[in-house]
């Protein structure tokens, strides 16, 4: 594939950019209120499989305790977002006076978030990385529970099991879909870079890398941090679109959603990433009706709260089994690529 | 000095379901190299199993802890069809994600069936009550619990060092490609251990209703962790091992939450994590030498 | 770079003094010294589990020696992790071929240019004209180096689905790439037919000239160093211990080298 000429390729970004600010405009003005926070939702899904798929793809350190630095992101970033009121009068947290008396807007909150999930992921990685295969996905269950567990039982800085709520509405189409080309595009563009082959290189043969000058601990702290960097930023989108975060909801089981997001798409595929956000978030949102009971022609159904958990659970068997490779393989799409197949077909 | 002691004895009964647990564990890892996340969940279907049989169809107990041991190795096989046996070889990861998912998958299921409320799980008249030594209670449900224990863990290191199907899988824990051109059936002894294992898993799930009384469907959650850390403990693939990995881990948690300040309780989940980072760090091989042993 | 340093160093590239490994009891290598001069082709041989490989290990730091000393252009390099061993100019192949896994053989190429970094983060995020610039002539660099090894044809194929005398040449090539002053080749003839042997031997003639190198070729099939006589000297190894040096028709004669192979075979 050729490199293009770098000024060509700077001069095409306003165009692009410009087209998808239209785009998202237009959906955030026609969207009717269901299916724009079905878009956002698939934003946010969008940023937490792209930068998962950063460390479990291609690192081959494969973390399920991203949703610990959610929690972690998302608590840092709320603590500043909430109201003081709230914080001071209702739920009396026991914080100093420079967190329970300020409020900041959205911006700093993401970064705040997102630098401290990069620090408590580069925490826990540092112990967990002299470990290989199952052992080091053993200690990120346990970082993810421990967070959890921390969270619950400690009333006085989080309101434990009770969690927090009165957020402001900060989460938008700007912020969700913003963030959410940047992740995708940092993770394209170091893919082509030494620094992505270098993450590739590690998951694959580890030794083998490692004989190639690259520095395994760097690198894996490298994809660490961006990974729970972004993935923090995600979980404080995500608080603040619907408005309250209870400790619990950031257990194995959302872990498990966006592990099944990048599998379905193909581990190792930015685009696979993508694809597989879009797919179970439509498969939660469909099935979400069902899950809480409707009504047919006056007969009502009873709910079956955890219909969508057991059915990604057969799907994501399922896909293991019949296409481990998952829907993009570790390939990526794009429109030559597409326009060479289409050709091919039709040669033949 | 008797609260360190009584507590210790409460200990045994934690620690004694861990050791079970965590014997299966390590004979599916150690074996096959499968680190079965769904463990736990059989686990669970085997109390549900043994409660069914005790509450709603009235049968006795003995008979229903047999159904127990039963339904948890019907299940266990279940995993072993849908979860195992279609991706075996394919990678420790993909392993992983499919009995991770296997895991959740039965959890929901059980839990749409049955609520996640606990339900009464009543012991026999014959071990209820304790004998009083000293200021200590020593309960009857703890010597049972004991006595099992032992028993069991006999029995299993017994098949594992001295029976034929013991030095197959012993075979197989080396090498299974060599083991297979050696003239071991690799199938046969596969569903021996996921049997072996899901019955312990059944053992431990009688063992929790009798200690606790009380059963429901995400119990299989925190356990089957605690016990993957039992058999890191004791080395992984180490059955006695493991075994005492987890007295020591049920003990030393118990001890643990007995002398933490009230207001902290919840943070019990701590110590095995603690206890795993030590481990892990100091001594990553365990205390006992790997493989099936 | 470390080109500069070439010139005022005298004393030989690489230096082993006393080295020892053991694994649990095992003594794996037992008072290793060797030598090498800077140009030369060294070969290492001896019996199966006679510890050729493990010397490897210790040169590059992939494992820790318990005493000695591995001195390489007058630095000590003694228990330096892989990476930074890499880095100061040793490259080495495996005997067992390592292919990453999906990955095509450019790409792979590409990955071990990793050392040379051209550009930096900033260049990839904002796409500036040195990143284009250097990427593409990675690529070039990349492709050249196949055409040396005669498979520049094969650049878009997955590595592991090559046959294994061009998985080696892929192998040896990817060594190249991080431009080494030493190559330490592990056993890059075993698995090959005749003709594909001498095809090798022919290339690694061809790169020690070409690139400057100086070469420790590990075999345990005798025969590819004695008929073919491309090493300027050998070392013989048998149980962990150096029980002999010379060249090749030295060591012919030797008796001590039958025995180490016979007693072997026989045992």
């Amino acid at each position: 594939m050729r490199v293009r000429e770098g000024f060509t390729a700077v001069a095409r970004y306003p165009i692009g950019i410009g087209l998808v600010v239209l785009v998202l405009f237009l959906l955030d003005r026609s969207l009717p209120g269901f299916w724009l926070t079905l878009f956002l939702l698939f934003g946010i899904n969008t940023i937490l499989a792209v930068s998962l798929n950063i460390t479990n793809g291609w690192a081959n350190l494969f973390s399920i305790g991203h949703g610990g630095i959610m929690l972690a992101g998302g608590y840092a970033a709320a603590l500043f977002t909430l109201p003081v009121f709230f914080k001071v009068d209702i739920i009396g947290l026991h914080l100093p006076g420079w967190i329970l008396n300020v409020q900041i807007p959205f911006l700093p909150a993401l970064l705040l978030g997102g630098v401290v999930g990069s620090i408590v992921g580069i925490l826990l990685a540092l112990p967990a990385l002299r470990l290989r295969g199952i052992y080091f996905i053993l200690v990120t269950l346990g970082f993810n529970l421990i967070m959890v567990s921390i969270a619950e039982n400690l009333p006085n800085y989080t309101n434990g099991a009770m969690g927090l709520r009165q957020f402001p509405l900060y989460t938008n189409v700007w912020w969700v879909w913003g963030i959410a080309f940047l992740v995708i595009y940092i993770a394209l563009r170091l893919r082509k870079s030494y620094i992505g082959r270098a993450f590739i290189a590690i998951g694959r043969d580890q030794e083998l890398a490692e004989h190639m000058g690259i520095n395994l601990l760097k690198y894996k702290i490298y994809a660490f941090g961006l990974s729970t960097f972004f993935t923090a930023i995600g979980g404080i989108l995500w608080v603040h679109l619907i408005l309250n975060l209870f400790p619990n909801a950031f257990s194995l089981a959302l872990v498990f959603h966006v592990v099944t997001m990048i599998v379905i798409g193909g581990m190792g595929s930015v685009s696979g990433a993508v694809i597989g956000a879009a797919i179970i978030t439509g498969f939660t949102e469909v099935l979400a009706p069902i899950e809480e009971g409707f009504q047919v022609f006056g007969v009502q159904v009873p709910h079956l709260f955890g219909l969508t958990t057991l059915l990604l659970a057969v799907v994501l068997i399922l896909i293991l089994i019949l296409r481990p490779q998952g829907i993009m393989g570790e390939g990526e799409f794009s429109l030559q690529g597409l326009r060479k197949r289409l050709s091919r077909s039709k040669a033949e | 000095m008797t609260y360190f002691i009584q507590q210790m004895l409460n200990g045994v009964c934690w620690g004694s379901i861990l050791a079970m647990l965590g014997a299966g564990y390590t004979m599916t890892f150690g074996i096959i190299g499968l680190v079965n996340f769904a463990h736990g969940e059989i686990f669970m279907a085997g109390a549900f199993a043994a409660y069914f049989a005790l509450h709603v169809a009235g049968l006795p107990f003995g008979v229903a802890a047999v159904l127990g041991i039963l339904g948890a190795i019907a299940i266990g096989l279940l995993v072993e069809r849908i979860a195992f046996r279609p991706v075996r070889g394919s990678g420790m990861i993909t392993l992983f994600i499919t009995s991770f998912a296997a895991s959740i998958g039965i959890r929901t299921l059980f839990v749409m069936l049955f609520t996640d409320r606990a339900k009464p799980f009543s012991m026999p008249a014959f071990l209820k009550g304790a004998y009083l030594i000293g200021d200590l209670f020593i309960f009857k449900k703890t010597i049972a619990v004991v006595i099992v224990l032992v028993v069991v863990g006999a029995l299993l290191m017994y098949l594992v060092k001295k029976t034929k199907t013991g030095i197959a899988m012993r075979a197989m824990s080396y090498d299974s490609e060599t083991a297979q051109s050696m003239g071991i059936n690799t199938e046969k002894i596969i569903i021996i251990t996921f049997i072996i294992a899901s019955a312990l898993a059944g053992v431990a799930a009688i063992m929790w209703g009798v200690s606790y009384g009380r059963i429901r469907s995400s119990m299989g959650m925190m356990p089957v962790v605690d016990a993957f850390i039992a058999s890191v403990i004791g080395g992984l693939g180490n059955v006695f091992g493991a075994i005492v990995g987890g007295l020591i881990l049920g003990i030393g948690e118990t001890l643990f939450v007995a002398y933490l300040p009230p207001e902290l309780i919840g943070l019990r989940t701590l110590f095995v994590w603690i206890v795993l980072f030590i481990i892990i760090i100091v001594k990553p091989s365990g205390l006992f030498r790997a493989n099936v042993k | 770079m470390p080109g500069d340093n070439n010139q005022r160093e005298t004393g030989p590239i690489l230096k082993i003094e006393g080295l020892n490994k053991s694994f649990g009891g095992l003594q794996a290598v037992l008072d290793f010294s060797l030598s090498l001069e800077t140009g030369e082709l060294k070969g290492l041989i001896g019996p199966n589990g006679a510890g050729k490989t493990t010397v490897f290990h210790l040169i590059t730091g992939f494992h820790k020696p318990n005493s000695g000393r591995v001195v390489f252009k007058g630095i000590n390099i003694t228990a330096q992790s892989p990476n930074r061993v890499t880095k100061l100019g040793i490259a080495r192949t495996f005997q067992k071929i390592r292919m990453l896994e999906n990955i095509k053989v450019i790409d792979a190429m590409k990955t071990a240019f990793y050392l040379q970094k051209p550009y930096n983060v900033l260049d990839v995020l904002f796409q500036t004209p040195k990143y284009g610039r250097e990427e593409r002539q990675l690529e070039e660099k990349a492709l050249e180096f196949l055409t040396f090894f005669g498979i520049a044809h094969l650049a878009n194929d997955l590595g592991s689905d090559l046959p294994y005398g061009l998985q080696r040449r892929v192998g040896i090539a990817r060594a190249l790439a991080l431009s080494p002053e030493l190559l330490l080749l592990d056993e890059p003839t075993s698995g090959l037919n005749t003709v594909e042997t001498d095809e090798l031997v022919e290339i690694i003639l061809e790169i020690k000239d070409k690139f400057g190198l100086s070469i420790i070729l590990v075999e345990h099939d005798m025969r590819v160093i004695m008929d073919k006589g491309i090493c300027d000297s050998i070392v013989v190894m048998h149980q962990g211990a150096v029980i002999t040096e010379g060249t090749c028709e030295e060591l012919q004669e030797d008796e001590r080298v039958i025995e180490a192979y016979l007693g072997a075979g026989v045992a």
